[in-house]
């Protein structure tokens, strides 16, 4: 056997139909059968996206105030405090950036970096119902394209805003129970998991 | 009562849909649109309920969702007020507080005994003689009270909602659209909030050709064109909190606003009036008969007779005209009634007697009104008596403040307008409207719209200042409107003359409690009861203020109101709480235990295999061939840097200066008065790299405890919770190695990779950190690795352990395993005042070491000497005794079990307990209370099993 990654929700994905492909070592869900269903929940409605393959690297220390000035490639940076970041990657560029900021790490008294990629399950909730989701499960305020940290659903998350929905990244351990928490919410608005297919078309 | 041959065109009930429902087992057909209220009424039904004390008959009353006359069960939900509830087709609706029926109740035998019921009964008797009281609380809880919930129901779903909004507009009615609208139109974001189902407040329930009707169907097309207003119908703000956050309740949601800026204009509770048999069926406020002559095409009676204080009540006795119900009479509280108004005009032209300075002296009738008597409002002179079905009461109400009173502001009564109004507004309060005593109709909007710019204002950039001033002047110049009369209790009159409806608490029980000495409102509304019951005094209070003080001698200014406090209407405690999301945690191999049908339970919040098959099975793998277990619970902190052991030597009790890289140690985290409070294992990886593992539900407490100790200092580590970053798995058996051997180009071999040895490597294609740690007592390897590759690493030492006969094995068999070991659990053979010394940890404490968190507290009690001892026992004849039942000596409590279970492979009880030190001696007999029964066993100071450790150490 070769080892493959898999999401904190692979199964319940499995659950609701998905058609996995592989990419970088992960099985990803592409579609959940219906694709403009996907589509269309992602542009009138709602729409969950498991993005549990997502790369994040975590920076602790003073060298943090430097890097939000530090270009690295497929990656954005997302200060959480002034001693702690974190790089969310897409997975071709993880290895790359990784090297990448271990060089820049080097000669840097008290600062690390660590390769979290396993510790946190992410979702993105798309569509113009999202926020009436997300305020079922928590008091979170962010503005778009802003981030903070927030509980939602009794979870602690990061919470990134962008102008078509809200990315969380929480310990990988709440997958299953968010996905349940998500769905269970955006039911009344007619929520669909979507896959990458839906997203990129 | 029925329904109107021609449905006004401002009904909301659609008669081409209709729906079916059961009360009280009868069918009872309805339309889309009703209330449950409404399709009863309109299906003749008119007793709704009976009273809480004295089981009189009650009818529809309020209309609005505040009085408890119409509560019933629907849908096995108990006072539910089913005025404000819409029908929904199927629906079971049933009585509640009668036997056997509201029309025919048996505890109507209470009335007889009103004599035993005086204000304050329960201080004067039923409590003596004390042994009869059981008896008389029981009748009592059967006679009094409201409805029962029903156990069989199954729960509801409740939800919970977060909002935010620059600016909260509770009460949609016309100051509340005017407010929104101003507000939303400077720019603010904001959120409405209406009790009803529809907009426009009592304008909207007025007859669709008065002005009002259209002017707020027209405001409501803008309000609903604005993109910047979110309209929650059904929906009532119960309470203002700190910061200005609003519960809000909407069915079985309870929505939480912060809000920058919070109007109050939820216009005016209208209150009933204190006379005669005032409570009977057919007795109704002017805007519960507007209700349903305008919104639900019920007609409410054949002859009514209307008593009121204000030009609304003439407008209710045209509408009753219009609706084709015979007015017998219209009397008014006023000395004057104005012969210019369109509704006047109307009454006279149907020739209906006009009848000013006059008001209800008393009602007559059994199980629904059958006449009235009219009186002057002074008292002297001539009595007339009027047959009809319907009184009308439209007298006034008082402005719905509660609120911005919850929010700091205070209640002060203006004499002339008899009602309290609000004043020293809490910061971004404002009051509009009825709720602001601006009763004109003009004025309702233009004060609405005032107090929705001035919420607004400072929000935006536009300045609205001279827009303010210019309503309020236009506000002065309107004339002002005073609704309600000097009075609410008519002069003399015969039957009970009831002030609270919800309580059966009346004028005379009012007047005896203040001859008691309770003449403060509080202490007058705590020993009567009046304005105790489910309206919260909403129908009431001004009623017991008025006769408090009439009987004091006080103005009502001095006697002063009761306390607002939330939540402003009763909610359930579902909808309080709203949805629970309590987060449980899975395992990266979750989806492998389900396949295997294990038992899972939840333990710290993770959901764990507890077994697959049976212990007995599990074990004798382990001990035999091969078994796997998932540890991919176990904290995982990750401590990097040049002062990681100076961190560890503070915080645990045993050194790490000696610990080389390769390397595993057990260790012990003590508080600061020397209190064990976690435990497990640190490996060195690096020179500079530690791999600590905690207990499964210490891990949090771990990693607080260790930044904790961390700030302030200059110490070079960087501390990391990596508990979900990895998945593991302890493979343990003799022929542990076999299979991972299979799986490894790892030497595993006991001089490469001895008994407490670590190391990285790849198993299966994966990197992963590799333990030798015997926790079960067999050769074991703890391997972990990064989680997201859980399934796979799941089964590929399943297969390649299928040779050997692999079992998996669940927390229940491990349990048993490490019991055989004596191995201990931090929190479950440990508790609060636990020191190492006691828990056979002697072993670990360094006193050599410079300091370490509790060496001080430790040291002491060493000092002090040991008085009691963690041990083993095993049980004489087999008994397994519960976990956490006594040990006994003479008769005294002397210490407790901790663990217990059966071993199968031992075939024996065993377990740990705390006794006396003096009895932890190889072989002296304990005795245990377990379950009612007498359990005899020795004490066991070494492991049961292996206590050498020569089968884990390999």
């Amino acid at each position: 056997m070769t080892p493959v990654k898999r999401s904190s929700v692979h199964h319940v994905q499995a659950h609701h139909h998905a058609r996995f492909v592989e990419r970088n070592g992960w099985e990803i869900a592409t579609s959940y059968g219906d694709v403009a269903a996907e589509k269309t929940a992602i542009q009138n409605g709602v729409a969950l996206v498991d993005l549990g393959w997502l790369g994040k690297l975590e920076c602790k220390g003073e060298w943090v105030a430097s890097l939000e000035s530090q270009p690295v490639e497929g990656a954005t940076f997302k200060k959480l405090i002034p001693t702690h970041g974190m790089w969310i990657v897409q997975p071709e560029a993880l290895d790359a950036a990784e090297k990448k900021l271990e060089s820049a790490l080097s000669g840097k008294s008290k600062s690390y970096l660590i390769n979290s990629s396993s510790a946190y399950a992410s979702f993105d909730l798309l569509g113009p119902k999202a926020a009436d989701v997300l305020c079922k499960l928590s008091s979170v305020q962010v503005a778009v394209g802003a981030h903070t940290q927030a509980t939602v659903g009794g979870v602690h998350c990061l919470v990134i805003r962008s102008e078509h929905g809200f990315q969380f990244h929480f310990g990988r351990e709440f997958g299953e129970c968010m996905w349940e928490f998500f769905m269970d919410a955006g039911m009344e608005f007619g929520i669909r998991p979507a896959g990458l297919d839906a997203l990129a078309s | 009562m029925s329904r109107l041959s021609t449905p006004p065109s401002s009904t909301l009930v659609n008669r081409s849909k209709p729906l079916v429902f059961e009360y009280n087992g009868r069918r009872i057909d309805a339309c889309e649109g009703d209330t449950v209220a409404s399709a009863l009424m309109a299906s003749g039904v008119d007793i709704l309920s009976r009273s809480f004390k004295y089981h009189r008959p009650r009818g529809h009353l309020c209309g609005e969702g505040h009085c408890p006359n119409c509560m019933m069960n629907v849908d096995g939900s108990p006072n539910v007020r089913i005025c404000s509830e819409k029908v929904c087709n199927g629906m079971v609706v049933k009585h509640q507080n009668a036997i056997p029926s509201p029309e025919f109740d048996l505890l109507a035998i209470t009335q007889k005994f009103d004599f035993l019921m005086p204000a304050g009964f329960y201080y004067k008797i039923f409590h003596k003689p004390r042994f009869m009281w059981p008896v008389f609380e029981h009748f009592i809880r059967k006679v009094a009270g409201l409805g029962v919930v029903d156990g069989k129901t199954p729960p509801y779903r409740y939800e919970r909602q977060h909002l935010r909004a620059d600016v909260v507009v509770v009460g949609g009615g016309p100051s509340g659209l005017s407010a929104a609208l101003g507000a939303a139109e400077a720019g603010a974001s904001v959120t409405l909030v209406e009790q009803d189902s529809f907009l426009g407040g009592h304008f909207r329930f007025q007859n669709p050709e008065s002005s009002g009707f259209k002017k707020v169907l027209e405001l409501e097309k803008q309000v609903r064109a604005k993109s910047n207003i979110r309209v929650l119908t059904g929906a009532v703000a119960f309470g203002l909190y700190e910061g200005n956050m609003l519960g809000v309740v909407q069915g079985r949601r309870t929505v939480r606003i912060r809000a920058k800026r919070v109007v109050v204009a939820s216009g005016i509770l209208e209150r009933p009036f204190v006379f005669g048999n005032n409570d009977l069926p057919g007795i109704m406020l002017g805007r519960a008969v507007q209700r349903l002559l305008n919104l639900y095409g019920v007609q409410p009676g054949k002859r009514a007779v209307v008593v009121g204080s204000n030009d609304r009540a003439l407008d209710v006795a045209a509408d009753l005209l219009h609706a084709g119900v015979e007015v017998a009479a219209y009397a008014d509280q006023r000395e004057r009634i104005n012969d210019s108004l369109e509704s006047v005009k109307l009454l006279k032209s149907k020739g209906v007697a006009l009848l000013p300075a006059t008001t209800a002296v008393s009602a007559d009738g059994k199980m629904h009104i059958r006449s009235v008597t009219l009186g002057p409002v002074a008292g002297r002179g001539e009595n007339i008596r009027l047959d009809c079905d319907l009184l009308v009461l439209s007298v006034g109400g008082d402005p719905a403040i509660h609120l911005v009173q919850q929010g700091g502001a205070r209640g002060f009564f203006e004499e002339h307008r008899v009602e309290f109004i609000a004043k020293r507004l809490g910061e971004g309060h404002f009051v509009a409207g009825d709720s602001n005593g601006v009763h004109h109709e003009d004025s309702i909007l233009l004060d609405g719209r005032r107090a929705g710019l001035a919420a607004a204002q400072g929000l935006g950039s536009v300045d609205h200042a001279a827009e303010i001033a210019d309503l309020e002047s236009r506000l002065s110049a309107n004339p002002a409107v005073v609704l309600n009369p000097k009075t609410m209790v008519a002069p003399d009159g015969s039957g009970k003359r009831f002030v609270c409806v919800c309580e059966d608490v009346t004028e005379k029980d009012v007047c005896d409690a203040i001859r008691e000495g309770f003449d403060g409102i509080e202490t007058l509304k705590r020993y009567s009861t009046v304005s105790m019951g489910p309206c919260q005094g909403k129908m009431c209070q001004m009623s017991a203020i008025g006769i408090c003080a009439r009987e004091t001698n006080r103005t009502i200014e001095e006697t002063g109101s009761t306390v607002s406090r939330p939540p402003f209407i009763p909610i359930t405690l579902g909808a309080l709480t709203g949805r629970n999301y309590h987060p449980h945690k899975t395992v990266p191999t979750h989806s492998r235990h389900a396949a295997l049908n294990a038992k899972v339970i939840s333990l710290g919040d993770w959901l764990r295999p507890e077994m697959y098959s049976n212990p007995a099975e599990e074990s004798r793998a382990v001990h035999e061939r091969v078994g796997l277990i998932d540890v991919s619970t176990l904290g995982r902190i990750d401590l990097r840097g040049t002062d990681v052991v100076k961190l560890l030597d503070k915080v645990y009790i045993n050194s790490w200066g000696n610990l080389k890289v390769g390397r595993t140690r057990y260790g012990v985290m003590c508080d600061d008065t020397g209190i064990v409070f976690d435990d497990g294992t640190c490996a060195r990886l690096g020179d500079q790299h530690y791999f600590m593992t905690t207990t499964t539900s210490g891990v949090d407490g771990v990693y607080q405890w260790l930044t904790s100790w961390m700030a302030g200092t200059s110490l070079d580590v960087c501390v990391t919770n990596v508990t979900s970053g990895y998945g593991g798995v302890n493979i343990a058996g003799p022929r542990a190695k076999e299979v991972l051997g299979k799986l490894t180009s790892l030497n595993l071999d006991s001089k490469e990779f001895p008994y407490m040895g670590c190391v990285q490597g790849q198993v299966a294609g994966v990197p992963c950190i590799l333990f030798r740690i015997g926790f079960v007592g067999e050769l074991g390897y703890e391997v972990h690795f990064p989680s997201f590759y859980g399934e796979y690493m799941w089964d590929v030492i399943m297969d390649a352990g299928k040779e050997f006969d692999i079992r998996p094995f669940g927390v229940e068999t491990q349990r048993i395993l490490r019991l055989q070991k004596s191995h201990i659990i931090i929190g479950q053979d440990t508790d609060a005042i636990t020191n190492p010394l006691e828990a056979n940890l002697a072993w670990a404490v360094k006193f050599d070491k410079p300091d370490f968190i509790g060496r001080r507290a430790i040291f002491e009690a060493k000092k002090q000497g040991i008085k009691k001892s963690l041990v083993g026992f095993v049980t004489r004849h087999g008994e397994v005794p519960e976990e956490g039942t006594q040990v006994m000596e003479n008769g005294y409590s002397v210490g407790r079990v901790t663990s217990a279970r059966f071993s199968p492979h031992l075939n024996k009880s065993i377990g740990l307990a705390w006794v006396p030190t003096a009895r932890a001696k190889d072989g002296q007999p304990i005795l245990i209370r377990s379950k009612g029964e007498w359990v005899i066993a020795d004490v066991v100071t070494h492991p049961f099993y292996d206590p050498e450790g020569a089968r884990m150490k390999g």
